[in-house]
């Protein structure tokens, strides 16, 4: 009894002192992450019309405040039926939390083409998501010109199946099967209200602290890791994209794929497919102007100066296509 | 492995601190204790690379050998030469050998080539600790017949990596101690209040800092043209920051120690709070200031011969303090300001004048302050850049961070250097504790009343468990005297 009773006692100060913990860290700019949507909608989004906050790391970088538009995309402004010019589609790099508003590469887009530029990009997605927002937005948007982020990592990643409410390939010989999974709108609720309490989004969103002990206590050797053939999944993505895009009725010239990737330029650029090497434009200007810093310190996305020039870079291919 | 490191602070620490009092309740025998210490110390070593334990074994077993040849006969001079000059080779050939070879090929246009070697993690801290047990075995001071103990006294994990710099006197009585074999709550309670003091100066405070402050020291060393406000940013960035560094890492050593009932000399002592260069010494690394004293200073004569000599020494032993601290002409710059700093203090004290405190302190800390920069930048180049930016005034501006530049038209006029006006922020909260804080030891006297309260422990295992997040969270960089 005794020992209980001390077990309480231990218990009770450590909830004060977490109840301490949450008051003071609410009065900081914690990253909220995303509200999730718990209606159902025919792709991944978040909760319309819904504010959050980014900030980066353990004490608050680079905080941005931000808000989605009715269709529960991060954007200041609100889209309507057929109203984009340009369609933008990717993850977190299009998304842009880390940047305020205005700066981002729509924006830019916008700014320098003149045209209505709109962008479906939400983090954590991947190339199989992007096919979904393809086929969303241009049913939707009606956009003219379509700019997609396929990424290294966006190929490399599309065979996971763990987001939810999110797609994945499943391989073939020569190409991939889209599949999606259905969303948990239960688990959804259950995030959205664990996100109400500062503590924890510090610890998860800020800390990212469940990324961190499986990175800890991660021995695998880092050699025993299989490499993915690149050349081979870019071979099928491009069986998989010509077919797809004939599907849509989608005229390959009116398509922009952006690229980080020399092997996935290289293959990607045949066949009528509009490829940009981003790594490679970005350079180009950095000869130029002799600045390099184009990502945000610790976050590994493109700050303000990145989007700036990605933007100039996508402008000027989008311009010549 | 890391104090700050998860797979430290939440799977080894509790292990080994479990295990060994489990060890030693249940046998009789103190020697099961203590080779499971020396087995954690070990692994704790080698968790980066293992191979390093063959270093560091040989180490030890060669300097073991040596010392019980100095304590079977006093005054064995040729055997102790032999061990103190076989340690100073092999940190020799670490630490400076490749620097060495660099200087000659510049000056001879020879091309010798470099071994590129990698340090080895705590060479000079247990080099230094050996070679004062062996001057103490010579002088009959100590005696060891014991291999383990010999080994505990040197891998004991607390204090292996960056010290303190420890005696074998002051040591081993304590591991020989049969009380100091049971667990005792208030020492556990003390050690955990120390650590996470330590813990959150190393990862709140000084990480942060040096978020700020190496941006600005790499634009500089890598060419950049900097401004006087971000000139002094910077450079007090990394005044504070390697001043909570340090000074976190001394105390999460004395409260690991304390877990295992040993207590480790204070090595930290608000050092920028005093008044000259010498308080300075005496509070700054404390136990290599006394091992400079013990082994450098006074066998050189110490204060005890003719003012010009006495003048030399102080600068010979502030000038190997500089360069024991790595291989660069950056140290060797530092060792020789500090040297000066120490003459100029010494002769100005003869002319019985003193300086109200304050000033003091402020000259003090100005001087430790651009000396700091000598320490840090890679380059020499680098490090004039700073300083000449300390003290341009043309170059005052309002300063600009990042937030400016977020909204501004002319998205390339964005410095590359300075990344928030956070950094400002954190000069400011760390100037605040380092001048008017409380001293880690004193508050954690404080805390230490309510051991015995189960809300208190609470509250301090949320700390721990706090910290130790935040320290996953901010990637846990190594502390700046793990280079050493």
């Amino acid at each position: 009894m005794r020992l209980f009773t001390l077990t309480f006692k231990i218990f009770i100060g450590f909830v004060a002192c977490a109840i301490v913990a949450e008051l003071i860290l609410s009065l900081f700019p914690v990253a909220t992450g995303f509200q999730r949507d718990t209606e159902n909608f025919p792709i991944r989004h978040w909760k319309p019309d819904s504010n959050y906050v980014y900030s980066n790391g353990w004490n608050f970088r680079n905080a941005q405040k931000g808000s989605t538009n009715n269709y529960g995309f991060s954007n200041v402004k609100d889209y309507t039926k057929n109203g984009a010019e340009i369609l933008l589609i990717g993850d977190s790099y299009f998304e842009a939390q880390q940047v305020s508003r205005g700066n981002t590469i729509e924006d830019v887009i916008q700014k320098l083409s003149n045209k209505n530029t709109y962008t479906i990009s939400v983090s954590g997605s991947a190339l199989p998501d992007y096919i979904k927002y393809l086929e969303y937005g241009l049913k939707e948007f009606n956009p003219k010109q379509v700019v997609v982020k396929i990424f290294d990592a966006d190929l490399v990643g599309a065979f996971t199946t763990e987001y939810p409410m999110g797609s994945y390939f499943v391989q073939t010989e020569n190409s991939f099967i889209l599949k999606t999974t259905e969303a948990n709108l239960t688990n959804f609720k259950m995030k959205n209200f664990f996100k109400k309490s500062s503590l924890l989004r510090y610890c998860l969103i800020n800390l990212k602290i469940l990324e961190q002990i499986k990175l800890a206590f991660d021995f695998t050797d880092e050699d025993e890791s299989i490499e993915p053939d690149l050349e081979l999944l870019t071979k099928k993505l491009k069986v998989y994209l010509s077919v797809k895009f004939k599907e849509l009725n989608l005229d390959k010239k009116s398509v922009l794929i952006l690229t980080n990737h020399e092997t996935l330029f290289t293959n990607l650029a045949t066949d009528g497919f509009n490829v940009l090497n981003i790594e490679k434009a970005l350079s180009k200007i950095e000869d130029n102007t002799d600045y390099s810093m184009n990502f945000a310190p610790y976050d590994y996305h493109w700050n303000f100066r990145g989007h700036f020039k990605a933007g100039q870079a996508v402008n000027r291919a989008l311009q010549g296509m | 492995m890391l104090f700050n490191a998860p797979i430290f602070l939440f799977v080894f620490l509790p292990i080994v601190v479990a295990i060994y009092y489990l060890l030693n309740s249940i046998s009789k025998n103190v020697l099961i204790g203590k080779v499971w210490l020396i087995l954690g110390s070990l692994f704790f070593y080698g968790y980066f690379n293992p191979s390093y334990l063959v270093l560091i074994l040989g180490s030890l077993v060669f300097n073991f050998i040596i010392g019980q040849y100095l304590g079977k006969k006093t005054g064995n001079k040729p055997v102790l030469y032999l061990g103190v000059i076989s340690n100073l080779l092999l940190l020799g050939y670490y630490k400076y050998f490749d620097f060495f070879i660099v200087n000659i090929n510049q000056l001879t246009g020879s091309d010798f080539a470099l071994q590129r070697l990698i340090l080895p993690l705590a060479i000079s801290f247990f080099t230094f600790q050996q070679i004062s047990f062996l001057v103490d075995a010579y002088k009959g001071k100590c005696k060891e017949q014991d291999f383990l103990d010999y080994s505990l006294f040197v891998t004991f994990f607390p204090q292996l990596i960056a010290g303190p710099i420890v005696h074998h006197s002051e040591m081993m009585p304590q591991f020989a101690e049969s009380k100091n074999q049971s667990f005792h709550y208030n020492n556990f309670i003390h050690g955990i209040i120390i650590f996470v003091i330590g813990l959150g100066k190393k990862v709140i405070i000084a990480d942060a800092l040096a978020q700020y402050a190496d941006p600005v020291f790499n634009a500089a060393d890598a060419g950049a043209k900097l401004g006087f406000i971000e000139g002094w940013l910077g450079s007090l960035a990394y005044t504070f920051q390697i001043y909570f560094d340090f000074s976190g890492y001394c105390d999460m050593a004395i409260g690991v120690a304390l877990l295992f009932n040993i207590v480790l000399p204070i090595n930290f002592n608000s050092p920028y709070k005093s008044a000259n260069i010498q308080v300075f010494w005496r509070n700054w690394h404390m136990t290599l200031s006394r091992w400079m004293r013990d082994y450098i200073y006074i066998p050189l004569g110490g204060g005890r011969c003719s003012e010009k000599r006495v003048l030399l020494n102080v600068f010979a032993t502030a000038f190997i303090s500089g360069i024991w601290h790595g291989a660069g002409w950056n140290f060797v710059l530092w060792g020789t300001f500090h040297g000066g700093a120490l003459i100029i203090h010494r002769l100005w004290s003869k002319l019985n004048r003193p300086l109200p405190k304050w000033l003091g302190i402020f000259i003090t800390f100005m001087f430790v302050h651009v000396a700091w920069v000598f320490f840090r930048a890679v380059s020499f180049a680098g490090a004039i850049e700073i300083v000449k930016s300390m003290f341009s005034i043309e170059n005052l501006s309002t300063p600009k961070f990042i937030e400016y530049y977020q909204t501004a038209t002319d998205l390339f006029v964005a410095p590359k250097y300075f990344e928030s006006i956070q950094g400002l922020y954190w000069v400011v909260i760390a100037v605040i504790i380092s001048f008017a804080g409380i001293w880690s030891m004193d508050l954690a006297q404080k805390f230490l009343k309510y051991k015995k309260n189960p809300y208190f422990l609470g509250s301090l295992l949320f700390l721990f468990l706090f910290i130790g997040f935040i320290s996953m969270g901010s990637k846990y960089s190594a502390f700046i005297y793990f280079n050493f």
